[in-house]
């Protein structure tokens, strides 16, 4: 069954059944027509040999040589088409026979009884007969003369030719030719599936290999060579995912703006705020604290989680837009994210840090530290780790950064439910930076969950 | 699939071209002709013609044709028009030294008899023959003549030898053309019966006539199956026609041989089936036979040069009709 659901295989099954078809029809026209041939011709023979044979008949027989006759007779009998033949007068004396047996015996004694009764006529109207029966596999044939000088010395040959073993060799022909035409059909359908595999089924197989590969892999998909309706598809399939990457990294780098465009109005505007309403509640506290001591308490109480906000405010600030890249380096924001993600989790946090600001750009260290922030998030939400660390080195051509930590293993979240946003924004910053994500277990007394992130260095 | 496609494409290549070449040197259908055997119009024959006439022979296979004189058998074999016939040592001698192309599978029977030379009453022996008009059928007579002449003392020269067809014979000695005939069965009996009387006949003959079951070698190529068959018939028929008691199919034999069923027995009994196990003895010595005929007919004339030799006897088919 798998095997028609392939185009290739229904095309070639397809000609094949319809040759098939033809080469039936074409066998049932050629035994047809070969058999009117055989007709005509078995027609024509005997017409030919009853008309000769009486002329000759009735010259031997008007010079009395009957012996002549009889060696007529016989070479009559060596077509294979003639059944039997004899040589009748109007008495129904047989004075000539294919078979000598009915030399001198009436004719009704005879296998020509009936044929000789049904046409004698002839020997009335001295019209010879030529007719088929029924069946059209006799032939009888009868041809009057006159014995001697005088009208009424009729006589006729009667000849009966049987068709059968020549119709049947017409059948074998036609068979023949058909089992000819078969194996001319089977070798065309052989190589028609050999070309349409080769023009067809390797290049389709081909261009869904690109397809799948242009939703996995970063790289710009390839194309089919040539100039055929399949390369056209491969060429227009490659333009739009250009097209589309072009517009996701768009789209990405207009994201990041936003974020940075919010961090940056919280931390000038709302974390100052929070700082100046706490540093305003602090005043309340020295003021309070000489007259109402209770009050001047609450008043520290306020002035203590203003204190608290503007810390969360100014982590979200950074968070938003990590200035510290900008200002002290990819370094220095991996340790806020480290510190964020010990204060807000309890997880003890640890960087191993190489330096590899000069490999990467601007755009690319904001890429690579969103990822590392994405990554310690995830796995001190999911994971549980009770220790965790970054490193960043390079290693050959590639910048590497690994974030290993004890937690539970990463269970992809698309699996359960279908989201997982961050993953997916993740992957595209992968795909941006044609890096490669790499999850493995180191196993031990203890399980580390390990996330190896590789960035080609010539992105820098 | 997986599996099938990669072997199939190994495969492919050798595959069309076999089945291309089939397509293109697909053998032409061979006309399946059935095998046309030439008794001719003898006792010698019968068992043929019976065995046809009884259905033995399927009209498919076999096409038996009547033709009624000796010597127009031996021109129909020669010519190609037949497969099979049956026919003399000497005929044999002389087709081969034409340059047939004929194998002898089978010593069918012996004359006893059934040939003799017949003479008008004026003359009573041999000697008297010479300077005499005698008739005889080439093919048909000349061996037992030339025999006849050679046990009196004397040479063709001798005698005035007129070509004559047997059935003309009976009228020409009734009109005093010839004074003596060479006449084998049936015409034996008639013209016995005519008041002429024998002066020497095939039993007084050191090598007898025997007469051969031949066929060409294309028929012994690509009819084996048919000839082995038609040998079984022919040795069935011969064994039932040769017991002396009336066989199936007696009656139309009287009419082809034109004799009554009285007579009819007399002319079987001039003639001497082979059984199987003699037939093959018979082939085993024909060489040898057929180098003292070679001799005799080269003394005579009637040959210019001895046949080539080779293999022109074929036992394998009467040891696979008769395993």
């Amino acid at each position: 069954m798998k095997l028609l659901n392939s185009i290739q295989s229904r095309i070639t099954l397809s000609v094949w059944l319809f040759g098939l078809l033809m080469i039936q029809f074409n066998n049932w026209r050629n035994q047809h027509w070969l058999q009117e041939r055989q007709y005509a011709r078995m027609s024509q023979e005997a017409a030919d040999t009853g008309s000769r044979l009486a002329g000759l008949l009735q010259h031997l027989s008007r010079r009395q040589q009957e012996r002549a006759a009889e060696l007529e007779m016989a070479y009559v009998s060596l077509s294979p088409d003639v059944d039997i033949g004899l040589v009748s007068n109007k008495e129904g004396v047989v004075t000539c026979a294919t078979r000598m047996q009915w030399f001198h015996t009436h004719i009704q004694q005879t296998p020509l009884a009936e044929e000789w009764r049904r046409h004698a006529e002839v020997l009335t109207t001295m019209k010879p007969a030529v007719e088929w029966d029924s069946a059209k596999r006799k032939l009888i044939v009868m041809f009057p003369f006159l014995e001697t000088y005088e009208n009424t010395s009729r006589a006729a040959v009667l000849i009966r030719y049987d068709a059968t073993m020549a119709l049947e060799q017409v059948k074998q022909d036609a068979w023949f030719e058909s089992l000819r035409q078969s194996a001319v059909l089977l070798a065309s359908c052989l190589l028609l599936w050999f070309a349409l595999d080769e023009l067809v089924t390797r290049r389709v197989h081909r261009l869904v290999q690109i397809l799948r590969e242009a939703a996995t892999t970063p790289s710009v998909p390839g194309v089919l060579q040539g100039r055929d309706e399949l390369s056209l598809i491969s060429q227009e399939f490659a333009g739009a995912m250009a097209k589309l990457r072009a517009a996701e990294n768009m789209v990405l780098e207009a994201a990041e703006l936003e974020r940075r465009k919010i961090g940056r109005d919280l931390h000038d505007d709302l974390c100052q705020r929070l700082s100046a309403t706490k540093m305003k509640a602090e005043v309340m506290q020295g003021m309070f604290q000489a007259s109402d001591g209770k009050i001047a308490s609450l008043a520290g109480q306020v002035a203590e989680e203003l204190s608290e906000s503007t810390v969360i405010a100014r982590g979200m600030a950074w968070g938003l837009a990590p200035v510290g890249i900008e200002n002290h380096g990819l370094k220095d924001a991996l340790e806020n994210v480290l510190r964020f993600a010990e204060k807000s989790y309890q997880v003890r946090c640890t960087l191993d840090y190489s330096e590899v600001s000069p490999c990467l750009t601007g755009s690319a260290q904001e890429l690579l530290f969103r990822i590392a922030q994405e990554l310690v998030v995830n796995s001190c939400k999911h994971s549980k780790p009770s220790v965790l660390n970054i490193t960043v080195r390079m290693e050959d051509t590639h910048v590497v950064l690994s974030v290993i930590h004890d937690g539970a293993a990463f269970s992809d979240p698309t699996e359960k439910n279908g989201h997982g946003m961050g993953l997916h924004l993740m992957s595209q910053r992968l795909r941006m930076l044609s890096a490669t994500l790499e999850r493995t277990v180191e196993t031990g007394a203890r399980d580390f969950q390990i996330a190896i992130v590789r960035i080609p260095s010539k992105i820098a | 699939m997986n599996h099938f496609k990669p072997l199939l494409q190994r495969l492919l290549a050798p595959l069309c071209a076999v089945l291309l070449l089939i397509a293109a040197f697909f053998p032409y259908p061979k006309e399946k002709k059935p095998l046309r055997v030439v008794p001719g119009i003898c006792p010698a024959g019968e068992a043929l013609l019976v065995a046809r006439d009884l259905e033995a022979l399927p009209p498919k296979h076999f096409q038996v044709i009547e033709i009624p004189w000796a010597s127009a058998v031996v021109r129909a074999f020669g010519s190609g028009a037949a497969d099979v016939a049956v026919v003399t040592l000497d005929n044999v001698i002389r087709m081969r030294e034409a340059g047939q192309k004929l194998k002898v599978l089978m010593a069918m029977s012996q004359s006893a008899g059934a040939d003799a030379l017949l003479a008008r009453k004026g003359i009573q022996s041999l000697v008297d023959l010479k300077g005499k008009r005698v008739a005889v059928e080439r093919g048909a007579g000349t061996y037992l003549l030339i025999n006849a002449l050679e046990s009196a003392g004397l040479s063709q020269t001798d005698t005035e030898q007129v070509p004559m067809f047997q059935s003309e014979m009976d009228l020409a000695l009734q009109n005093g053309q010839v004074d003596a005939v060479v006449v084998t069965e049936p015409w034996l009996t008639k013209l016995s019966h005519g008041g002429m009387h024998c002066l020497y006949d095939s039993s007084q003959l050191k090598v007898p006539i025997t007469h051969l079951l031949v066929a060409s070698e294309r028929a012994c190529a690509e009819s084996r199956k048919e000839l082995v068959s038609l040998l079984k018939a022919q040795a069935d028929m011969a064994g039932k026609i040769g017991a002396g008691t009336p066989f199936p199919g007696m009656e139309a034999v009287a009419r082809r041989e034109r004799v009554d069923p009285k007579d009819l027995a007399a002319c079987l009994g001039r003639l001497r089936p082979l059984p199987k196990t003699e037939s093959a003895e018979v082939l085993k010595h024909l060489p040898q036979i057929s180098q003292q005929v070679e001799e005799q007919l080269l003394r005579n004339g009637l040959i210019q040069i001895r046949p080539a030799t080779g293999e022109w006897i074929n036992l394998s088919f009467s040891e696979e009709a008769f395993r």
